[in-house]
């Protein structure tokens, strides 16, 4: 027995002509939270389907829990794992507490008390119809379900999408918890904050392709600003300027760079130049750090 | 709910309400009408003066002397075959590609249950649920004929509504069958109504038309031959056909439905 979780080995999966992820390997240990990234088409919900058991890869292996996944014996798996997707379909003619009681029933959980606590934490709706239910509420619904078990793996495909502010932060905060009890959570999300907050690690894909598997913690922000210069004319040296990226547009070179000096040495440098044509200056974010290194990898590189 | 028979049957239960309502109503109707068609010398006169053509799709006159024959010819010899067809593929339909169209198969595939018990649960809340439309039948024929104070061999309506039950299951299989394997309501629909369609037109017309009575061994309804079971004749035959098409369309469609990709 190992400590491995997830191991996907070489997956291809191809739709007639078109390969929808291709050679995709990464391995999860049990206990990390690992961010799922990539744009939308990327291939995220393809691979996770693929983990579950949806879909039959056209090459390649997956293993949960030291056992070869197919859509056959996906199942047996099941047991210990959790799953919950932005776009869930759920029963709309139960009622939340009745599905969630069907669904425990599947799991063959008869101690109710883990669901209770996860219902404090979200507060649905479980008197209402799930047809009746808000798009938030009947996440939360499929979230709860997801946990309920006390499974040793989630697994989460958009999780928070359709969560207000309030409840995404609880969501955070019980991914945190279940990072405590022990348990693997692989998630894919659009919320890179979200991502960045609270995963170990990040896998990135892009056009199918597995581009980049690191450390959450390196694309931690420490500060800065991301300028943008549009200038007809050689710049000068500007001290706290770092990754600069040098384009050539119709308007003239455009010069990008994280700045982490002084406001003030910002503002007399950019007060210095000759013939600016336009100039931004804005926060370095998760997403802009994220986006610069989706787009320096490449399949291919 | 403690399983996905339990649930279908929930989730049904007002389709389960209507169809078996409407069972009973649509039995009560035809066997309130029997002391009209029952002969008399008008009747026997209208039906000697008409086509041969037509009188095959009215049916045998002597059939009309007794409830149960009656019954065979003008309620489960055509039209209880066309009301659960559409019943069936409604039913198959959605329990089917309905539900993986809604991306509900796989919602239920993320639980820890097996495909096989999917699907083995599905179809017997489908069973299930017509066999109790079929009791609705059974009691409406048995309200009618109380009203209009004549009798009805148990024996013969039983025999009616067994084989009757095996044609539905039959037909539901079949519609359960294409639906598992395509994942597709409006390809299941389109091909469960043809398979009635055509079966209805053929056995109909091969009554009466001499070169469709070798095409009439495809209809799915030729092996209900209603009047003959009311006459007394049962073919084991018959009920063998039913017996087939039930197998291979679940066996084939559940080899299929285990290994294949779910829509997501």
């Amino acid at each position: 027995m190992t400590n491995i979780v997830l191991e996907v080995e070489n997956l291809t999966k191809r739709f007639g002509n078109n390969t929808a992820i291709r050679d995709v390997s990464f391995k999860i240990k049990t206990g990390e939270v690992v961010g799922f990234v990539g744009l939308n088409g990327a291939g995220k919900s393809t691979t996770i389907n693929a983990i579950l058991g949806f879909i039959r890869p056209t090459d390649g292996k997956i293993e949960i829990f030291d056992q070869p996944v197919t859509p056959e014996n996906a199942f047996r798996g099941h047991q210990s794992i959790g799953f919950a997707s932005g776009d869930m379909a759920l029963f709309e003619s139960l009622t939340g507490e009745q599905y969630l009681q069907f669904a425990l029933h599947q799991y063959k959980v008869r101690d109710r008390s883990r669901l209770n606590e996860l219902i404090e934490i979200f507060k649905p709706d479980l008197a209402k119809k799930i047809g009746e239910l808000s798009r938030g509420n009947r996440q939360k619904v499929a979230l709860i379900a997801a946990f309920m078990a006390s499974p040793k793996l989630v697994v989460l495909d958009e999780p928070s999408s359709g969560l207000d502010p309030l409840m995404q932060q609880r969501f955070l905060e019980l991914i945190r918890a279940e990072q405590e009890r022990g348990t693997t959570i692989f998630m894919s999300s659009h919320y890179l904050n979200e991502v960045v907050d609270v995963c170990t690690r990040i896998v990135l894909i892009r056009s199918g392709q597995i581009v980049r598997d690191f450390p959450a913690k390196e694309l931690s922000i420490n500060g800065g600003k991301a300028v943008k210069v549009v200038s007809r004319h050689k710049l000068p040296g500007l001290k706290g300027a770092e990754d600069v990226k040098l384009e050539k547009t119709a308007n003239g070179t455009e010069v990008s760079f994280i700045y982490k000096g002084t406001p003030t040495a910002l503002q007399a440098w950019l007060g210095s130049l000759p013939h600016l044509v336009d100039f931004s200056v804005n926060d370095n974010t998760v997403e802009m750090a994220l986006e610069d290194l989706y787009e320096k990898e490449s399949p291919d590189a | 709910m403690r399983n996905i028979f339990l649930k279908t049957i929930y989730d049904k239960r007002w389709f389960i309400l209507g169809w078996t309502a409407g069972m009973a109503f649509f039995a009560y109707l035809m066997v309130a009408f029997f002391p009209t068609f029952k002969p008399n010398g008008l009747v026997q006169s209208m039906f000697a003066n008409m086509p041969k053509e037509l009188q095959g799709l009215i049916g045998n006159l002597q059939d009309m002397t007794k409830l149960s024959t009656y019954l065979a010819g003008q309620l489960f010899n055509i039209r209880m075959p066309m009301f659960i067809s559409v019943m069936a593929i409604i039913l198959a339909g959605s329990l089917t590609a309905g539900e993986e169209d809604k991306g509900l198969l796989r919602t239920l595939s993320a639980l820890p249950v097996s495909r096989v018990k999917i699907y083995a649960e599905k179809w017997l809340a489908a069973v299930v649920i017509c066999a109790i439309t079929l009791v609705g039948l059974i009691a409406g024929t048995y309200i009618g004929s109380w009203q209009i104070g004549e009798s009805i061999e148990f024996g013969t309506l039983m025999t009616l509504n067994g084989l009757l039950l095996l044609l539905m299951v039959a037909f539901v299989s079949l519609i359960f069958a294409i639906g598992t394997i395509s994942g597709k309501r409006s390809f299941t629909t389109g091909i469960g109504t043809i398979v009635a369609a055509v079966s209805f037109v053929l056995t109909t017309f091969a009554v009466s038309v001499d070169w469709l009575k070798f095409w009439d061994k495809f209809s799915i309804f030729h092996y209900f031959p209603a009047p003959d079971i009311a006459r007394g004749t049962i073919k084991v035959s018959d009920w063998a056909v039913y017996a087939v098409v039930i197998v291979v369309s679940l066996t084939v469609s559940y080899l299929i439905f285990r290994r294949r990709d779910l829509k997501g």
